[in-house]
């Protein structure tokens, strides 16, 4: 087919589709005359119009246990009505509750914490006016306000208006409801698992087989009550560590003497706390799990000295934690620091850059081009005259705009920047083809190579699948060209290209949402990105079982790696720049046992990449530091890094709406922050108070508050917890106690029946 | 008798009306399933985010803007992109959650999709056909073929929709349905010979 112009082609579209005003029908229909081509790319484009608007019928729709469970979560009051209790609803039921003050009144919300200890929990988001707010118990001993009439306690204020329900599809993320989703696994789970129970509470029924078959009449609520109460239970063969997270999400408190032992690889990556404050500046609260509290804790700037000597160093700190504990238990939280060397100026090798820019259409969108011009106008200007950059631009096509051109041609470059336009597709594969030729082109052996690939990640011209246009990045890798991949003014849910492009070209991902994060990724910690210290970097910790009872470690999920593969150089792990910082934090019960040994080993394992012949593998090296008990200092006179560290990382585990983080003061938390903003101010750390605030009301609306039927089930939990803990700490040990434990949930479990029954029972 | 509007619909539920409900889910669910599947694919989650899409709409259903009183195309519209945009929003945290895209992705992109034989085995089911091709689009392209063929919104309330330009739209519809074009050519010649509708 012979190519008709981009924008062409978009015009004939919009003909097709009725998207043009009569002028420029008429326009069109002119150019559509005079041109045989066309008029075929016309009759071709309606007819596959015709094609896909054939899909239609039939209609799709909900099944009808989809639309029975809709019914039943219908508010049974006109919504206009905003003084009835939305809580008497049936959905109350599934949904075991939440209630939300609007006006910013003390709301109170007894909670508990996955240490089985009752305690009341003050979220004070109070406003001046209601002095009742102050009076809000916060003592963890404080006695528990009744719920007895199953409806959230709200301290002190009569009437609240309560507007509710914005929120409750969040409840399943926080496993008070059973979503949906895994409704089959948990019945099917749940016969396997107690067919005595169940067929007491199904009244006969048989729920493990033919439950598809039922009718919407016969999907009936014991099913719907049988599917809550199963979500409380240990599946089979569940490890308590599978179960805690499919409970409640997080990382759970470790036994040390069952694992003294925690592994995992370093992260330096930042994105999601930049791509968690765009979207709270726009008034969302992020995903849970797009929430990653090792990347919130390592976006702000190094505090620990860099080591002069070695490559890395190891520094931790340990305090009271400050966050709340359940049982009057007092806790303590360690940091541990991984701190890369700096690379000075005059030993860091000359750079051979080669950006390639995306110009598509879609970068004139909030002057995304011009924030990437103004950032590469700040980099060339902070080069060395050793260094070399090549510009490639692309759009439909791909186009070289500078080669390989010293720094010292300054005016070369900025003719270059001052070319690039936003216009026509994405044609990403074309820009990297052309950026690898370019980069080849310009390689100095005894160079610093990269590609630096920026777009806003829609690649819709050429290749467009991010796994086959990886393929395309592999070969160029081994000729030492790195790739780094930066995001411009995206959302969270179109970064899957840069990330795998710059994982697959052994690189980093960054996000760019204004000027300001431009200056910083591109400018201030560039050279950083830019020089790789040190590759697979692990950690590990390893706790005194006669010291440290519990420990859990904040976020890094999804770095974990076996403790086996800590020294298994085969195993792929994270690399750290020039003056990098890993920061992780440790919340630890310890025992008290008296002891002058160490409480914790920390390790890091890395292979220094240096400059090696080819073909020659990095040498491999091993640190290890002790953290004695007399260490310790009060969190007060901690380093400033230290404390920021925690609050930021308490911020993150709030908007996880982590079960660690129940029952922590919001407002305590933004008290504090301000302080440590006084006393030593900062810019992002400025940055993140001012984030505190515009977030505080937004995320009071999504914090979920407790039920009677909802607590009860929060109960079963724990105690379910309880027991599996118990199982793998052998339970033969201590018989009598799991025996308790077990009879415990039996009781628990006929309680939530109870529950459920009742509120079955009760009038809709 | 003239069904109920949209505005009207809405206004009815809120009075506390459930079959008003009923039939805003009757009305809209096809179009939102359709807009999942676009992105997740074929597969259960599309009927758990289009539920937990009325599920929103029964808990806190958005106010319309007193501008479009009196004006139920303008209040239809205002809902319309409501639920899309919710929609949208649950798409992509469930996709987030599961990586699903690049699996599906990867699947489209097996080589047994590639091999050329569509002419001959798929002439039989041209819809089997164009269902595939839409499949293998990109997520963004599909997305607004979708919403623009199927759906039957506009450019603009796209543009709402996904929160990207009209132009960008434009490109994406453009850009789509030049490939599909081409992939669905055998059915579009068939097609033209055979004088099928």
């Amino acid at each position: 087919m012979n190519r008709i112009e981009p924008e062409v082609h978009a015009r004939l579209c919009a003909l097709a589709l009725g998207e043009v005003d009569s002028a420029e029908r008429l326009a069109l229909e002119q150019q559509l005359a005079q041109s045989a081509e066309l008029r075929e790319e016309y009759a071709r484009l309606e007819g596959t119009i015709a094609l896909v608007r054939e899909l239609e019928a039939p209609p799709q729709q909900l099944s009808p246990s989809a639309r029975e469970e809709l019914q039943q979560a219908l508010p049974k009051a006109p919504l206009n009505a905003p003084t009835r209790r939305w809580w008497n609803s049936s959905w109350t039921r599934l949904a075991a509750g939440l209630t939300i003050a609007v006006g910013g009144a003390a709301l109170l919300v007894r909670l508990q914490d996955s240490t089985y200890g009752t305690r009341v929990a003050s979220l004070e988001m109070a406003a001046p006016a209601s002095p009742s707010a102050a009076s809000a118990p916060s003592s963890p001993s404080s006695p528990a306000p009744s719920t007895a009439s199953g409806a959230p306690v709200m301290a002190g204020v009569p009437a609240p208006a309560t507007h509710s329900l914005d929120a409750l599809p969040k409840l399943a993320g926080l496993g008070y409801v059973s979503s949906s989703r895994d409704w089959d696994a948990t019945v099917a789970a749940g016969a396997a698992l107690a067919p005595d129970s169940l067929a007491a509470g199904a009244e006969g029924q048989s729920f493990g087989a033919g439950f598809g078959e039922l009718s919407q009449d016969e999907l009936s609520d014991q099913q719907k009550d049988l599917s809550l109460l199963m979500g409380g239970l240990r599946r089979p063969g569940e490890s308590p560590r599978e179960l805690f997270l499919r409970f409640w999400g997080d990382n759970p408190f470790e036994q040390t003497v069952l694992d003294p032992i925690s592994t995992f690889a370093a992260d330096v990556d930042t994105a999601s706390y930049t791509l968690a404050r765009r979207l709270l500046v726009e008034r969302q609260v992020p995903p849970r799990e797009q929430v990653r509290t090792e990347e919130f804790i390592n976006y702000f700037p190094a505090d620990v000295p860099a080591p002069t000597g070695d490559t890395l160093r190891i520094a931790t700190d340990l305090t009271p934690s400050r966050f709340g504990s359940g049982d009057g238990k007092p806790r303590w939280m360690l940091r541990v620091v991984l701190r890369g060397r700096e690379m000075p100026q005059h030993e860091r090798k000359p750079l051979r850059l080669t950006f390639v820019i995306d110009c598509s259409g879609s970068m004139e969108r909030e002057q995304r081009m011009e924030l990437v011009k103004d950032a590469l106008r700040m980099l060339v200007s902070q080069l060395d005259p050793q260094d070399a950059v090549a510009i490639v631009a692309f759009s439909d096509s791909a186009q070289q705009l500078a080669p390989m051109t010293p720094v010292i041609n300054k005016a070369r470059l900025e003719a270059a920047i001052d070319a690039l336009q936003p216009k026509g597709w994405t044609h990403s594969e074309a820009g990297l083809r052309l950026g690898y030729a370019t980069a080849l082109e310009g390689l100095d052996t005894r160079a610093t190579n990269r590609v630096i690939f920026l777009s806003d990640g829609v690649a819709n011209r050429g290749i467009t699948d991010p796994e086959e246009l990886s393929k395309t990045v592999q070969p160029i890798r081994e000729r030492g060209i790195l790739l780094n991949t930066f995001g411009v003014g995206m959302t969270s849910h179109n970064d899957a290209l840069l990330e795998q492009l710059a994982d697959k070209g052994d690189g980093q991902c960054h996000y760019i949402d204004d000027l300001r994060e431009a200056r910083r990724v591109l400018v201030e910690r560039f050279m950083g990105t830019m020089e790789t210290i040190a590759r697979d970097v692990k950690l590990q910790v390893e706790f005194d079982p006669a010291q440290v009872e519990r420990y859990r470690l904040l976020g890094y999920e999804n770095r974990a790696i076996a403790d086996v593969d800590f020294r298994n150089d085969r195993v792929d792990a994270g690399e750290i720049g020039s003056g990098h910082q890993v920061t992780a934090l440790y919340e630890l019960e310890r025992t008290f046992a008296a002891s002058d040994r160490p409480l914790a080993t920390v390790r890091a394992r890395w292979k220094d990449p240096g400059r090696l012949p080819a073909g020659a593998s990095a040498p491999v090296r091993e640190v290890a530091q002790l953290v004695s008990t007399g260490s310790a200092v009060p969190f007060e006179t901690s380093p400033v890094g230290y404390r920021r560290a925690v609050l930021v990382a308490q911020f993150a585990e709030f908007l996880r709406r982590s079960v660690h983080a129940r029952g922590d003061s919001f407002e305590e938390l933004m008290r504090e922050a301000a302080r440590m903003e006084q006393e030593a101010p900062q810019t992002e750390f400025l940055e993140f108070v001012a984030l505190l605030e515009r977030t505080r009301d937004l995320l009071a609306r999504t914090l979920p508050s407790c039920d009677e039927l909802c607590e009860a089930l929060e109960e079963l939990k724990r105690g379910q917890y309880r027991q599996a803990e118990l199982e793998a700490l052998g339970a033969g040990r201590d018989g009598t106690l799991f025996e308790q434990v077990q009879r415990e949930n039996k009781l628990q479990e006929a309680k939530v029946r109870a529950l459920l029954e009742r509120q079955r029972a009760a009038p809709r | 008798m003239t069904p109920a509007s949209d505005g009207q619909l809405l206004q009815a539920f809120r009075a506390g009306d459930r079959s008003a409900f009923a039939a805003l889910v009757d009305r809209h669910q096809g179009v939102l399933l359709r807009h999942a599947r676009a992105i997740l694919g074929v597969g259960p989650d599309c009927e758990a985010v289009v539920q937990e899409v009325f599920l929103k709409l029964a808990q806190s259903p958005p106010l319309l803007p007193p501008s479009t009183d009196g004006d139920p195309q303008a209040q239809s519209a205002h809902l319309r992109a409501w639920l899309h945009t919710v929609n949208r929003n649950a798409c992509m945290d469930t996709q987030r959650s599961t990586r699903r895209r690049s699996l599906r992705e990867e699947q489209a992109a097996s080589p047994e999709a590639h091999d050329g034989g569509i002419a001959t085995v798929e002439q039989a089911d041209t819809r089997a056909a164009v269902e595939r091709e839409l499949e293998r689009l990109p997520v963004d392209q599909r997305e607004v073929l979708v919403l623009r063929l199927l759906a039957d919104r506009s450019y603009k309330e796209i543009a709402e929709i996904t929160g990207r330009s009209i132009g960008t739209v434009g490109w994406l519809v453009s850009e789509g349905l030049q490939q599909l074009g081409e992939r669905l050519k055998p059915q579009l010649e068939g097609r033209k010979a055979g004088g099928r509708a």
